[in-house]
């Protein structure tokens, strides 16, 4: 269960996040540790995607993990499957092999960050992943201050 | 004169199984012998500090006669005699045979600290207890300063061992490898000040928040000396939920400088009113090793750039912090007591405190130390007058108006 102040966060955190990203549901919300935000972003392009940010035990303190769910692994311009941790790609190892993406620097983490920010830096991502699959230049050119 | 050490409370404990009408009482007893045979130190029971010396065979005898020459093959090295009127006496054997020796009895641990009366009133103290959380360089000799100010209870919180890495800055030494940081530091401590009572939890503070907040609930203050920014704000909340007032240190990256924060639960900022992204981004915290930097780094760092990051500073580099802790600690601890740390209660007033080690990193710019007062200069503190945040997320005023999802399970589904 979590605790009274995670509660209240977490309330606040559901009202903002049902307002800007409704395609967004919450599973195991009571269960400290084991809840997750799971749902479809659509890019601009149509492409579609299924992600899940999962919770850990102190958060709003400690960061959060964003995978894609759906499509389970993504494959960058040069054909080779997103799993390990690239500086040009703001992907951490997979979890799971689904790909991770980095959304924040763990190190400049701080409890103002919301689930709602979290999933606004994976769409701006998702639309960065495409521009990549297109142009072929790395991901990072269309990121300029993610997970830095 | 040889010198032979034997503890009161140890001889106490061998009283109590003397029965009256028994002529005397002897047992076999733990020697250390130190300093080519100078000093001798007695043990009745394990010694639950550190100790030093090699081992030798010693007896102590309750009896009203004075202490006998050891003799024979199995003679121990030290013989102590305690008489019924508490008279002491020893002998020590040597190359030319038996030499009589000074024996001193180490007084009941509370008698330790009378001496430090009219600085600080320890007898106030001793109703305190402090938890520490990250027992590294830091929070290491900070246990052992609040120990020495006679404290009653000390809960000692981390997950690590201590490896060969760490005890160059450590307050534990080499005696101590591989050992979790949290027992060798109770040891340390309760060498300081045996009549400490000391609680050990060996817990992964972001892994197991209840472990936390168990260990932690109760004291009277939360000593935050932990390596990582999110563990701060884990411990930040922790305070906020408990109403706990926390002491937060922290080394900047290449042991530059550092900076220390009180935290007085909804009367002055809190870690998240004044550890805002910029704030973290413009102030780097220093990592210690590498496996620190790179668990906390994004992995995609090249081992080069994280190296750049891992600058061990020296203990000395890390002791103004743990200092300044100690005496912001001090004078939390002390409130509502004749403690007689008022002077410096009035001069504490900032709750935000920065330290320069010297003229690098973010303080490059700062003019050289000179003779003047006037300018920033390295290896002084400098109170900062912050507040808190009304919108601060974690000590903040929480808007009204959401769905009780906790309250009704079945709305979550
Ligand atoms: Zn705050």
């Amino acid at each position: 269960m979590w605790n009274s102040g995670q509660q209240q966060r977490l309330m606040q955190e559901r009202m903002i996040l049902a307002q800007y990203f409704p395609t967004l549901a919450w599973y195991n919300p009571v269960v400290r540790g084991s809840t997750y935000v799971e749902g479809v972003l659509t890019t601009n392009g149509g492409g579609r995607y299924q992600v899940r940010i999962m919770l850990p035990a102190q958060y709003p303190n400690d960061c959060p993990d964003m995978l894609v769910m759906q499509p389970a692994l993504l494959w960058d311009a040069g054909g080779r499957p997103m799993v390990t941790a690239s500086a040009e790609n703001h992907t951490l190892e997979a979890i799971g092999g689904h790909t991770r993406i980095c959304h924040y620097n763990p190190r400049f983490w701080t409890p103002q960050n919301t689930i709602y920010l979290v999933a606004l830096k994976g769409r701006i991502w998702l639309e960065a992943y495409e521009a990549h699959r297109r142009s072929g230049r790395p991901l990072d050119d269309f990121l300029p201050h993610m997970g830095s | 004169m040889t010198r032979v050490f034997v503890y009161q409370e140890q001889l106490d404990a061998l009283r109590q199984r003397w029965r009256p009408g028994d002529p005397e009482l002897s047992v076999d007893a733990l020697g250390m012998a130190m300093d080519d045979g100078d000093v001798f130190h007695i043990y009745l029971q394990p010694p639950r500090a550190h100790f030093a010396g090699e081992p030798c065979r010693a007896r102590v005898t309750l009896s009203g006669t004075p202490v006998a020459a050891p003799a024979g093959d199995d003679a121990p090295r030290v013989a102590v005699a305690v008489s019924p009127d508490g008279g002491v006496s020893g002998l020590v054997s040597g190359p030319a045979g038996p030499v009589e020796a000074q024996v001193q009895v180490v007084p009941v641990s509370a008698q330790l600290y009378t001496r430090s009366k009219g600085l600080l009133e320890t007898d106030a103290l001793a109703g305190r207890s402090v938890a520490i959380v990250g027992l590294g360089s830091g929070g290491s000799t900070i246990a052992v300063a609040l120990a020495q100010s006679g404290i009653g209870r000390m809960v000692l919180v981390d997950r690590d061992r201590l490896e060969a890495g760490n005890v160059a800055r450590h307050a534990c030494g080499i005696g101590d490898l591989g050992r979790r940081k949290t027992t060798a530091v109770a040891d340390l401590v309760h060498g300081k000040n045996p009549a400490l009572d000391v609680v050990t939890a060996d817990v992964d503070i972001l892994q197991n928040p209840d472990a936390l907040e168990n260990a932690v609930r109760g004291t009277d203050l939360l000593i935050a000396a932990t390596d990582s920014d999110r563990s701060r704000f884990v411990l930040n909340q922790l305070a906020l939920d408990q109403r706990l007032p926390a002491i937060f240190g922290r080394v900047l990256t290449r042991a530059c400088g550092g900076d220390v924060l009180r935290v007085r639960p909804f009367e002055g900022p809190c870690l998240a009113c004044v550890y805002t992204e910029q704030f973290l981004a413009q102030r780097p915290r220093e990592f210690s090793r590498r496996s620190e930097a790179r668990e906390d780094a994004p992995a995609y760092v090249a081992d080069d750039d994280l190296d750049a990051t891992v600058q061990v500073g020296l203990a000395s580099d890390i002791a103004p912090i743990s200092t300044m802790m100690v005496k912001l600690a001090l004078v939390e601890l002390s409130r509502g007591t004749s403690g007689g740390l008022e002077s410096l209660d009035q001069d504490l007033v900032a709750d935000f405190y920065v330290w320069a080690n010297r003229r690098e990193g973010v303080y490059a710019s700062w003019p050289q130390m000179g003779y003047e007062f006037t300018k920033p200069a390295v290896l002084r503190w400098y109170g900062a007058n912050l507040s808190r945040n009304d919108a601060c997320v974690s000590c903040g005023v929480a808007p009204a108006g959401a769905d009780n999802i906790f309250a009704n399970r079945e709305a979550m589904a």
